[in-house]
């Protein structure tokens, strides 16, 4: 009698895990679903328009009825200026990148020794920039780093360190600098504590056995930390770099592209051309050069994703052998 | 299953929910409420009329209490992406401020402006000053959009001065010439110890069209064929019918601005200043004088800054400069054609036309359009009559291209499109920080992108237009043009 309970029971079991599982799919899809249909209105949605937009020689306002197929591309191939602000955006993403990726890594092994004291002070007060607006930032830092009157100088002035005022925003290199290091100085925070998440998932025993086996503070560095770091490295330089390619508020209000668009980027070229305050706005051609320059960063993202894979597959091989 | 169900049901009604509360019911034009009383809403986008409309709201509303007027004082580098967002929106509001970049060619096309002729009658148009009504700017195929909030004459470029400052350093006259300012400018920062400039102009990217007014304003004392006009269609040769920059007129003027910043005239945060900045710094002695938009002389009053004086801006040789007026209105309202209550917007629009006009005199913001509302007013401040008198005398009536040939409007602004976004006020940065060594190379570049522009234009106009729409033989610059 027990055998054919025994193979009735069987399936029962397999029915309910099933229909368990079921349910648990349907509250999955139930708690997506807001967030599905606000992702596709509004982040898919107008991805699409945008490619659809740069096809068409449209204003912003009215029907799409003048397709001109490939013209906005081939004149922005042309359009020197586009190519200007697009090394304009590498060149700020680079500057703060190699600044950023490496200071933030060191304040935060700093900041993971149990010795320093006011620890979490410290990192509150590195993360402040983070919080604060970048448009405000920019204001302020626009006055700070001002040719008279202004902090930076009036400072450099009293220390005997300069004669007269350096024009910081007045040349094209110097402009560019310091909207790196302010650029760097907001973005520093966050990346310090992606590296602070990354150390203090390294087991406290690894470090134990090599203090054991004589190793010294920076044979742990060289030998331990920034080998298991490597994979979580990758993925902050993703983020850096995609942060870095992607700046706005800040020119706006820092240099707002000058001199002569020296600092103008990508992003302030879409939205002077898409938003025309003084001319005829440009919906149609800005969408084309949002369109080239996302290209460029998918390729990027997937150039750094591809070195993300690499650098975890190398760490699983080391663990292995 | 049934809890399942419920909040599944529960959440389909919280997600309708906040989309309702996106899409908003009441949308941003006409609105009635339950006591019948009707509101119409009204987009301003210069923010120096925020206190003229305000007081007039407010009497408008106390003498018509059924009828509120619903005032949003758009930030203006927003407002041509707030009427794009408004307009495919199908939002607009009963009463918006005008915008270049969104021409009335391309307002009617669309349908979304109604006319005002009912409210403008013929013997109302006569009260406005000459050249008002003029096609492509307040009037299209002879019916009339706009209703002007200003004087066309608005933001004439000229020279304010700080009286205590030139009292202080000694400097008797007020400069004509550019070697009397140069000298002036000169002396105050010498015997200030540099602690003084003779000049702050406003030269942030975000505020080239100041240094671009300016600059295009001097140089006519020298090349006048190509005039300044803020809100017209500007830098055309009218005698050749073609764009001309690099004329010796602007040349010159860009390397006097050079000259100005090697001397020491011209204060150093010229270049990162915005048009606030620039006043702030005027008004708190940090430069002698300040060149700017006739604006400004509201903006000292408000701010409580006294001791100033107006003049017209140095030339070369100390001769007349003069600007275009091409019966374009740099500020006016149009109206939503999806207004559910025009008769309630009539009645404001000919409130604006009673009442606002003088508030505008009233309280110094800038000269209104209908010279008659100036008559028996109090002077707001007591440089208000001077700063009239100098605009009255820059801005001269100019040849209009659309007057002849109303099609020229989409050439232009096809051709707008395709020329160098930069202006000379970006261009100057350009020289002043060493970017641009040739100017006049520069220039001519300039020239020869917005000429092959304005021709491929009119080539696509398919004949509708011919370059000849753009040429005036019979105009004399300096002299009011009367054949529009």
């Amino acid at each position: 009698m027990s055998e054919p309970l025994l193979s009735n029971q069987k399936p029962r079991v397999k029915l309910n895990t099933s229909k368990r599982r079921h349910r648990r799919y349907y509250w999955a899809y139930l708690f997506i679903t807001p967030q599905f249909i606000l992702f596709v209105g509004l982040t898919i949605f107008p991805i699409v328009m945008s490619y659809v937009y740069s096809f068409y020689q449209w204003s912003g306002i009215g029907p799409l009825e003048n397709f001109i197929k490939w013209e906005n591309y081939k004149e922005l191939f042309h359009d020197t200026k586009f190519w200007h602000d697009f090394l304009h955006s590498l060149e700020y993403m680079v500057g703060q990148t190699v600044i950023v990726m490496p200071l933030a890594l060191i304040m935060a092994i700093l900041f993971n020794e149990s010795k320093i004291k006011g620890k979490t002070f410290y990192r509150t007060l590195y993360f402040l920039p983070v919080v604060t607006s970048t448009a405000i930032i920019g204001i302020v830092m626009a006055n700070i780093f001002g040719n008279k009157d202004a902090l930076v100088n009036n400072l450099l002035q009293t220390f005997h360190i300069i004669k007269h005022p350096i024009h910081w925003l007045d040349n094209p290199t110097l402009a560019m600098t310091v909207m790196i290091i302010v650029g760097s100085w907001k973005f520093f925070g966050i990346v310090m504590i992606y590296w602070l998440a990354g150390l203090q998932s390294i087991s406290a025993d690894i470090y134990e056995a090599a203090k054991i086996d004589g190793a010294n503070f920076f044979s742990t560095l060289w030998y331990i930390t920034l080998p298991i770091l490597k994979p979580i490295s990758a993925v902050i330089l993703l983020l850096t770099v995609v942060n870095g390619l992607h700046v706005f508020d800040l020119v706006k209000t820092l240099t707002d592209g000058g001199p002569y668009f020296s600092t103008e980027t990508i992003d302030l070229f879409i939205y002077n051309y898409a938003f025309a305050s003084d001319g005829i706005p440009r919906m149609g051609y800005a969408s084309s050069a949002g369109i080239l320059f996302g290209i460029f960063v998918f390729l990027l993202s997937i150039g750094i994703g591809w070195l993300i894979k690499k650098a975890g597959q190398d760490e699983k091989v080391k663990g292995k052998s | 299953m049934r809890k399942l169900f419920s909040l599944a049901m529960g959440m389909i009604l919280l997600f309708s929910l906040v989309l309702a509360g996106c899409s908003s019911s009441a949308d941003s034009s006409s609105q009635s409420s339950a006591g019948g009383k009707a509101t119409i809403t009204l987009w301003n986008r210069w923010p120096e009329l925020n206190d003229v409309f305000k007081t007039t709201i407010a009497d408008f509303e106390k003498e018509n209490p059924k009828i509120h007027v619903k005032l949003t004082n758009v930030p203006a580098d927003q407002y041509v992406a707030q009427l794009q967002a408004a307009i495919q929106g199908n939002q607009l509001p009963d009463i918006f401020g005008f915008n270049p970049s969104l021409s009335l060619p391309q307002l009617t096309g669309l349908d979304v402006i109604h006319d005002i002729d009912d409210v403008i009658t013929d013997q109302k148009k006569t009260q406005f000053v000459d050249g008002t009504w003029s096609e492509g700017f307040t009037t299209l195929n002879g019916k009339v959009y706009q209703l002007p909030l200003m004087s066309g004459y608005h933001y004439t470029n000229m020279m304010f001065y700080n009286k205590k400052i030139l009292n202080q350093y000694g400097i008797k006259s007020i400069p004509k010439t550019w070697d009397e300012f140069l000298n002036a400018g000169k002396t105050i920062y010498e015997k200030s110890q540099g602690k003084i400039y003779g000049l702050i102009v406003a030269g942030k990217s975000s505020a080239s069209y100041e240094t671009n007014g300016e600059i295009m304003s001097m140089a006519t004392a020298i090349s006048p064929e190509v005039f300044w006009n803020s809100g017209g269609v500007t830098g055309i040769n009218y005698k050749t019918g073609k764009y001309d920059f690099d004329t010796p007129g602007i040349i010159q003027t860009m390397q006097y601005f050079k000259k100005l910043k090697d001397n020491n005239v011209l204060h150093p945060n010229s270049m990162q200043s915005d048009d606030m900045q620039s006043k702030g710094l005027f008004e708190n002695g940090k430069a002698a004088f300040t060149w700017d938009g006739t604006m400004a002389a509201g903006i000292f009053n408000n701010d409580g800054f006294k001791d100033w004086g107006a003049a017209p801006l140095p030339t070369k040789d100390g001769k007349p400069s003069y600007e275009g007026f091409q019966g374009e209105s740099p500020a006016g309202l149009l109206v939503s054609k999806n207004t559910k209550h025009y008769k309630e917007v009539k009645t404001f629009l000919n409130y604006i036309i009673d009442h606002f006009y003088k508030n505008l005199a009233t309280d110094g913001v800038e000269e209104p359009p209908i010279q008659s509302a100036m008559e028996g007013i109090k002077q707001p401040y007591p440089q208000f009559q001077q700063v009239v008198d100098i605009q009255d005398k820059i801005k001269i009536l100019a040849p209009n291209p659309y007057e002849s040939n109303v099609k020229a409007i989409d050439v232009v602004n096809n051709a707008q499109g395709k020329q160098p976004q930069d202006d000379l006020g970006n261009i100057l940065q350009g020289y002043l920080s060493g970017q641009i060594s040739n100017i006049k190379e520069t220039l001519k570049d300039r020239t020869a992108k917005f000429n092959k522009a304005l021709t491929d234009a009119i080539k696509s106009s398919n004949g509708k237009v011919s370059a000849s729409n753009f040429k005036f033989s019979d105009w004399t610059p300096f002299k009011p043009y009367k054949g529009n």
